[in-house]
């Protein structure tokens, strides 16, 4: 993947993630900080609930306790003399201004009023509550709920106590309607609804909305608080319920139901926000990744075609990196670079140039060994025969352009020969095998190297253009090489017996000729003749020289 | 001896306890018409039962076992200076269906109120009988009863100022109430035959002068505890029982 497209693609990452978290974490809060808000309103909603009614049962309470400690009703009610106990609660039981109100007897069953029947209140109020023997007598009396035609009423069973026993010698019941609490939040959206559930039928306060689905819907969540409703509106409730206080055989329960609607639009408003937000963060991200990444991948992207210039060979590119940045400073570094590489390619080929190309490979590679050592080399003279008579009549530029145009086709076939050239000093070319790598067949292939420039020569001769007839002289044998001259200034070369040997035995060649020394011929194979001359003296040796003159077979 | 200012409030209090129970049927009124005019008893009649050959019933009868420490409702409070009830004792009778006495001979009964409690707690008079309530506390008290055997409410009265005699004309249970402490009641057993006690605290009792002969003994503990046992007495006999159990 490209450098600029991993920028874009790693900021755009970043500024998504970074978006999508900080939008997550911010919805998040804003969910919790609302959930907040509606379990306070139902906490204080419910505490309110709670506290009226409380303050209401408190006042009934009262009210039917001032029955209790009338003797007169204790009286009726030891001797179980009805007439007499609903003749003598007459006044005080229409003072109650309740619904219905009537007494138990000591055992709980109930007591009508002579000569009539009990109301069906009174029957509801009886089969709902719990059997008196499991009420506490040392607290204060609890309600019972009971529905009766779709109207919720609050009973109250107080105990007549027989003071010197404890035990109760009756109870008086008594019943209210239920007192709703004013539903003071009617805005659309964040409307509270409520519901008490008795006996698993549902009561409503009257005048309220969706009575249908809330008479349907509350009993199966009755006993869950905190569930989520849709009413078939569509509109969403949260449904808080509590017990309320009572003696009643399955105990009611207040249910809130708080509308979501307006929370739910305020969350979906953020959402959108938040959503919104994170898509010009990320255009925005991307924009900017796009620009960061081009801006970081041109200077990236000239230094590497640059660099593939270069490997190619072409010193001299530069790269102009504008700026004041890192990119600035490696582009001038690689610039300085360039230009070191294109001085040492100049140096390479300057070396090449004035040396041997094996001996600048070896001296630039740091191989060859800057102390002479003896080897065994054979060593190849060749001058041109006549170079003093030919050149006579030529001009300096005609005398430089001929020795060149024979100096490369000698070299030619010296390097084709493995040869080592070693020095021209005027018409003669040197030439050494073995040195500075040495093989076994150094002399054969000097022999057959001799030969060929022979050959070469007599090529060039046919061909055309000025004749230039050469002698060559090779010998063979231990010299010593390395690098000799000045502390600043060195030349690879050899010296030796043998390097004299050569040079006297090319003086001796004749035009055409291939004279080497003893030591070549014994490495000749088949392919060349040699044919002995006369020893003679050579200038430097004691001994007569014995040589040869080679010839292809 | 009744004075004119004993008798105009025995009247009111009558008429306060009709016009309190106003629902109540006349019939169950017709009793307390016999207070006015007490029916005669001839003196001859009691002699001649003394005169037959009589022996004594004693023995035991069991005692309630005391009561815990009564959880009672916290409005009410007795007055400090209320003593303890007296205990409950077993009222006990033998036969039934003498004749009333005469009230205007009968030496009234006395229930006192003495430490905010009705004194004796249990007490058993023969039919005809007189009972006079003195008030021998320095607050008011009052005597009221609501039992079908006799209604009657005496109104408030402070020490000295005692309500006439109420005469219990006929057998049967009689609870009596103080309208003015609730904790005071007192059990007082109208029946009709003069062979009655109460047992002592420990549960003994003795009846002397019982005729010779089976009878009925009724053992009352309670309102709702009463019961029936057979005896035969022997002339000049005592028959000891252990009706503990």
């Amino acid at each position: 993947m490209r450098f600029s497209r991993r920028i874009t693609l790693s900021i755009l990452a970043i500024v998504a993630g970074t978006s999508i978290i900080g939008a997550g974490i911010a919805r998040q809060q804003v969910r919790r900080a609302e959930a907040d808000g509606v379990s306070a309103v139902f906490d204080l909603e419910a505490r309110s609930i709670r506290e009226r009614q409380a303050l209401r049962l408190e006042a009934t309470r009262q009210a039917i306790g001032q029955l209790d400690t009338n003797s007169f009703l204790f009286g009726a009610l030891v001797e179980e003399d009805w007439t007499d106990l609903y003749a003598n609660a007459e006044y005080e039981l229409r003072a109650l201004r309740a619904l219905d109100a009537h007494f138990l007897d000591a055992a709980g069953r109930p007591v009508a009023r002579p000569g009539s029947e009990p109301t069906p209140l009174a029957r509801a109020i009886d089969t709902s509550a719990l059997p008196v023997q499991d009420e506490p007598l040392d607290q204060p009396a609890r309600p019972i709920c009971v529905l009766q035609d779709g109207l919720l009423v609050e009973a109250l069973r107080q105990p007549v106590v027989d003071v010197t026993t404890g035990d109760p010698v009756g109870w008086i019941v008594a019943a209210w309607p239920w007192t709703w609490p004013e539903r003071t939040d009617r805005t659309a959206g964040s409307e509270t609804l409520y519901a008490v559930l008795v006996d698993g039928r549902v009561a409503l306060p009257p005048g309220q909305a969706m009575e249908a689905w809330l008479a349907q819907a509350m009993p199966p969540i009755a006993t869950t608080d905190g569930a989520e409703l849709e009413s078939p509106t569509g509109e969403p409730f949260l449904v808080r319920s509590f017990p309320i206080e009572g003696a009643s055989r399955t105990p009611a329960r207040f249910m809130v139901l708080r509308s979501l609607a307006a929370s739910r639009t305020a969350e979906r408003r953020t959402n959108a926000f938040f959503l919104g937000t994170a898509i010009l963060a990320i255009a925005a991200g991307g924009a900017v990744s796009q620009w960061m990444g081009r801006s970081l991948s041109r200077p990236v992207q000239q230094l590497g075609d640059a660099a593939r210039l270069i490997g190619q060979g072409d010193y001299s590119i530069r790269v102009a990196v504008a700026g004041a940045d890192e990119f600035e400073s490696l582009g001038s570094t690689f610039n300085d670079m360039a230009q070191g590489l294109a001085m040492r390619d100049r140096y390479r080929n300057v070396l090449d140039a004035v040396a041997d190309p094996a001996v600048a490979e070896e001296l630039v590679s740091g191989e060859l060994d800057l102390k002479g050592r003896t080897v065994d080399a054979g060593i190849l003279c060749c001058v041109i025969r006549g170079f003093t008579a030919t050149t006579e009549s030529m001009t300096p530029d005609e005398v430089i352009s001929m020795l060149n145009d024979h100096m490369s086709a000698m070299c030619d076939v010296i390097y084709r020969h493995g040869g080592m050239v070693d020095k021209f000093v005027g018409d003669l070319v040197m030439a050494v095998w073995g040195a500075p790598r040495s093989s076994p067949d150094d002399a054969l292939r000097m022999a057959r190297c001799a030969l060929a420039m022979q050959a070469e020569r007599e090529r060039l001769n046919a061909a055309g253009g000025r004749a230039i007839r050469i002698g060559i002289g090779i010998a063979y044998g231990p010299v010593v090489a390395g690098c000799m001259g000045s502390t600043s200034r060195v030349n690879y070369t050899v010296l030796g017996a043998r390097v004299n040997l050569a040079s006297r035995l090319c003086s001796a060649a004749k035009a055409g000729q291939v004279v080497a020394d003893d030591a070549v011929r014994a490495h000749v194979d088949a392919g060349i003749t040699a044919t002995p001359l006369e020893p003679f003296h050579v200038k430097g040796f004691s001994e007569p020289i014995v040589a040869h003159v080679l010839r292809m077979t | 001896m009744p004075n004119t200012q004993g008798v105009v409030r025995t009247v009111t209090g009558i008429l306060l306890a009709n016009a309190l129970l106003a629902s109540v049927r006349a019939a169950a009124q017709q009793p307390a018409a016999g207070e006015a005019t007490p029916q005669a008893v001839s003196p001859k009649t009691a002699t001649a039962a003394n005169e037959a050959p009589t022996g004594t019933l004693k023995g035991r009868v069991k005692v309630p076992a005391p009561r815990p420490p009564v959880k009672t409702r916290s409005d009410y409070v007795a007055p400090a200076e209320t003593t303890k009830a007296d205990p409950p004792v077993t009222a006990i009778w033998v036969g039934s269906g003498a004749p009333p006495r005469d009230p205007d001979t009968t030496e009234p009964v006395r229930i006192r109120q003495e430490g905010i409690q009705f004194r004796p707690g249990t007490l058993v008079v023969q039919t005809g009988t007189p009972v006079i309530f003195p008030n021998e506390d320095q607050v008011l008290h009052a005597v009221r009863s609501q039992s079908s055997a006799k209604k009657f409410n005496v109104g408030r009265f402070m020490k000295g100022e005692e309500p006439p005699p109420v005469v219990f004309d006929k057998a049967g249970y009689v609870f009596l109430l103080c309208e003015v402490h609730e904790h005071m009641q007192a059990n007082l057993l109208v029946v009709d035959t003069p062979h009655f006690c109460t047992s002592a605290p420990d549960g003994s009792f003795e009846l002397r002068g019982i005729p010779a002969g089976t009878h009925t003994v009724t053992l009352w503990r309670g309102r709702k505890d009463e019961e029936t046992r057979q005896v035969t007495i022997e002339a000049g006999q005592t028959l000891e029982v252990d009706w503990t159990q």
